[in-house]
């Protein structure tokens, strides 16, 4: 820590006297580098961080100039009003090109985004308003009390301010609950919708801060060259951008800062040669992608991990290997009367189907209030489908769900997050570039987007719930005794780690509901035991659960009452033990049961009460 | 060659495997003879998953001793493994999603020269889970859960191998299916296949493995007979939950 702050001290001083050491034209090519390490930052924090593919970005830098360019000179503003308008203009731009990523992702929204890439230079180059292809000339000099702005090497120094507040800002944003559930979008958006971050929103904030950087960009460049013109925003640099951050490492902002520092330097030793420059940025990229997939940033990384792997680099002291403690039971609620249980959850006539399957048929059930109800049966016969439409991933073709009272039928998933529903995946969906203690610092934060304009007026206040949030991790982390694996990758645990951090993951929400998928998969015995201990401490402190689980000898002994499907139909449903003798029961599911096995001889006495 | 005579279908001594700097496994051997299931118990994180890895080179490991039927394959790299004769079924089914069920089958056939064998070979796993039969036209990834492990087992004997190796088999399978991947595993034993079976359903392993070994921290802590086993106090309450 004392080491990176000297670092970035002795960073802030070089950057300082730089100008002392660089001729007229070197401060200008430094003055554009600034300018593109401010794009690629916005361009990091929106593909990088949130994974929305933007390959407006230009455009976006394009419409803080162009804007700044037309209301100063055409409407005879001043520069600073001017620019004040430009980055509303580019804000709502932001939006606007974020739009289609509600609809589509991936490699479809680069397509999109590049198309209005491509209009944006169009439209410019065509308008009368915006100068054709001539451009706006004669832009007015910014002011600034004191300091004369056309002077490059003053302005270098305004550059520098904004650079290190826009980075300050950027880190700032991904190291707080903004930049978490960016990173968790992009790592699993469904998972994250599950655990109650709104995504569409959060897609169109990442659009927007990506706008911001751009506009910022826009407004400097229309300040220090004084002209705008089309090819400044071409799709061209768009490219020369994507590959800055991609070899700098799009997931760190440093990183899109290094890999523009480094490219803007190398195209000013290229300019003479600008047939191999292309080729150049394309076998860079090409490298880069295939041996550092993580960019130079994550190359200090991956070195060591290679180092270590070959037995070269000293192994982190006290590596004895980290374990999975005890859970420690919830505090219980005081159990209400069985009798006055209202019912939480109320399926009612759900049908679900996929493309002629009938995935679900009329399915209703009703769980009460502080219940443990498990649901059984065949694979394939729509457990997991149910969990689906409950949690708002599908909406059913016919029927109602209602929590408690309150018809969700077909809601978003994230608003049934708020709503109190918090759940469990068959196939484990962490978020794999987000540590386990990161996991749960998503799932724990309750707020909603729409309180993310305290990052731009009150920073102190998204800084202080961030502390909060951290220390209740470690009460969770602490409470599933996850303390060991709280930095580790979710990919690098057993399994049944990982299980059983996704139930933290969901216990995190404090929700009313809880939806399990199998958590007794893969593991044994004791483990399955220990899992019993924790769903009914889950329970008692006043959460109801609902569980999918073929281990019936859990099901046995933990569930109040079972409901049984059979290729989409509910066949049977009471006590454990009712529905075990039921024929049907026994010819769809269990079998003979010699190996359904870990049927206990007799029910333990917790199913009793 | 006589039946005496026929090498150990696996043997392996002293493997490790280290992840950073914490070792998943210490100095592990064991032999897996010819035309036996041997079953590999324990909890998580104890290293089963990591020793069938690292036994196929998919993750770092050193190892004194690595022989398929007698033949070293220290240095065989991974993708080469299956055409040493060997099959695996990845913890987590791991099928490709976007492919449908019968591609996914023909993809565990890809080692081999592609010719009347391969029909025959999907026949017999049409034969062995009929649901796959049913759905050979449907994505891997539409399939439930249970079907996707009957896949993914299904596609490690396409290649036709002589000894596979099993990650948890019966993870998210009804009991019913669990007797029948049971059933399934005694088939093709009897047929000659020789296992390594990971499972954390001990029950099933006993049932499955004349012999077992306890994996605990890394090492293997208990070594026998499945029917001494089963009858071990501790090891039916940490691992039977009796």
């Amino acid at each position: 820590m004392r080491y990176r702050a000297g670092g970035l001290l002795l960073l802030a001083v070089a950057a300082w006297l730089l100008p002392y050491q660089l001729n007229r034209y070197s401060i200008h090519v430094a003055n554009v580098t600034i300018l593109f390490a401010l794009l690629a930052i916005g361009l990091g924090l929106a593909m990088g961080v949130a994974g929305q593919i933007n390959l407006a970005q230009v455009a976006f830098f394009g419409v803080g100039a162009y804007a700044t360019a037309i209301l100063s000179t055409r409407a005879g503003l001043g520069f600073w009003t001017a620019a004040a308008l430009a980055m509303v203009a580019a804000a709502a731009v932001g939006v606007l090109v974020g739009l289609p990523a509600l609809r589509m992702q991936s490699h479809y929204l680069g397509i999109v985004t590049l198309g209005l890439a491509l209009a944006f230079t169009n439209w410019v180059t065509n308008t009368q308003l915006a100068g054709g292809a001539e451009g706006i000339s004669a832009i007015p000099v910014p002011t600034l009390p004191g300091l004369d702005l056309s002077d490059e090497y003053l302005f270098y120094y305004v550059e520098l301010v904004v650079f290190a507040a826009a980075l300050a800002f950027g880190l700032f944003v991904v190291h707080t609950p903004l930049g978490r559930r960016m990173r968790a979008m992009r790592d699993d958006a469904l998972a994250a919708g599950a655990v109650g971050v709104e995504v569409p929103m959060l897609r169109l904030i990442a659009f927007l801060l990506a706008s911001l950087y751009g506009g910022v960009a826009g407004v400097l460049y229309a300040g220090l060259i004084q002209f705008v013109a089309p090819e400044t925003f071409s799709i061209a640099n768009m490219f020369l951008l994507l590959a800055m951050v991609i070899i700098g490492g799009r997931q760190s902002l440093v990183g899109c800062v290094v890999g523009a520092v480094t490219l803007a330097l190398i195209r000013e030793l290229l300019v003479d040669y600008p047939t191999y420059a292309q080729v150049a940025y394309g076998s860079v990229v090409v490298l880069t992608v295939v041996f550092a997939p993580t960019g130079l940033a994550g190359l200090p990384r991956r070195l060591t991990a290679s180092l270590r792997r070959r037995g070269l680099a000293r192994r982190p002291a006290g590596a004895s290997a980290p374990t999975m403690r005890p859970f420690q039971p919830y505090e219980p609620e005081p159990e209400p009367e069985p009798v006055d249980r209202p019912p939480l959850l109320h399926v009612d006539g759900v049908s679900m189907r996929f493309r002629g399957l009938t995935a679900l048929r009329t399915v209703s059930l009703t769980v009460g209030a502080g219940e443990i109800r498990g649901i059984v049966g065949p694979n394939g016969s729509g457990k997991t489908t149910l969990f689906n439409v409950i949690s708002g991933l599908y909406r059913p073709a016919a029927g109602r769900v209602a929590l408690a009272d309150r018809d969700v039928t077909g809601a978003r998933p994230y608003r049934l997050a708020h709503a109190g529903i918090a759940r469990t995946f068959q196939n484990l969906r962490l978020f794999g570039a987000l540590t386990v203690r990161d996991n749960v610092l998503v799932a724990l934060d309750t707020s909603r987007l729409r309180g993310s304009w305290r990052y731009a007026i009150w920073p102190v206040g998204v800084w202080r719930h961030d502390r909060e949030l951290n220390a209740r991790a470690d009460d969770v982390l602490a409470r599933f005794g996850l303390d060991d694996f709280a930095h580790t990758l979710p990919g690098a645990l057993p399994y049944g780690i990982q299980r059983r951090v996704e139930i933290a993951r969901a216990m995190a929400r404090q929700p009313a509901l809880l939806l399990l998928d199998e958590p007794a998969a893969g593991l044994n015995g004791d483990e399955v035991r220990q899992l019993g201990e924790i769903v009914r401490s889950i329970r008692d402190s006043g959460v109801t659960v609902v569980l999918i689980e073929h281990n019936m000898g859990l099901v046995m002994s933990l569930c109040e009452r079972v409901t049984v499907l059979a290729a989409g139909v509910v066949i049977a449903e009471g006590t454990p033990a009712q529905v075990a003798r039921t024929p049907q029961v026994i010819e769809a599911y269990l079998g003979d049961s010699a190996m359904a096995g870990d049927l206990p001889a007799q029910v333990p006495a917790e199913a009793a009460r | 060659m006589t039946a005496a005579a026929e090498p150990d279908a696996l043997t392996v001594e002293h493997l490790s495997v280290h992840y950073g700097g914490i070792s998943a496994v210490r100095d592990i051997s064991f032999t897996v003879p010819a035309g036996q299931v041997v079953g590999l118990i324990g909890a998580n994180g104890a290293g089963k998953t990591s020793t069938l890895k690292a036994l196929l080179g998919l993750v770092p490991r050193q190892v004194g001793t690595l022989r398929l039927h007698g033949q070293d394959v220290r240095r065989v790299r991974a993708r080469d493994m299956v055409r040493h004769g060997i099959g695996y079924v990845p913890e987590g089914r791991h099928v490709f999603p976007g492919l449908s069920v019968e591609k996914n089958l023909l993809l565990g056939a890809y080692a081999r020269a592609w010719d009347a064998r391969t029909r025959a070979g999907l026949d017999e796993v049409y034969g062995l889970f009929p649901v796959l039969g049913e759905m050979r036209r449907r994505l891997a990834g539409a399939l439930s859960g249970g079907q996707q492990q009957m896949l993914a087992v299904g596609r490690a004997l396409m290649s036709n191998p002589r000894l596979l190796l099993l990650d948890e088999p019966s993870m998210g399978l009804s009991p019913k299916l669990v007797e029948g991947i049971l059933a399934v595993l005694q088939r093709l034993n009897s047929d000659g296949l020789s296992m390594l079976l990971v499972e954390q359903n001990a029950k099933l392993t006993f049932e499955a493995a004349a012999t077992c070994l306890v994996v605990e921290n890394g090492v293997v802590a208990m070594t026998g007979s499945s029917q001494e086993m089963s009858r071990d106090p501790q090891v039916r309450r940490i691992y039977l939950g009796l």
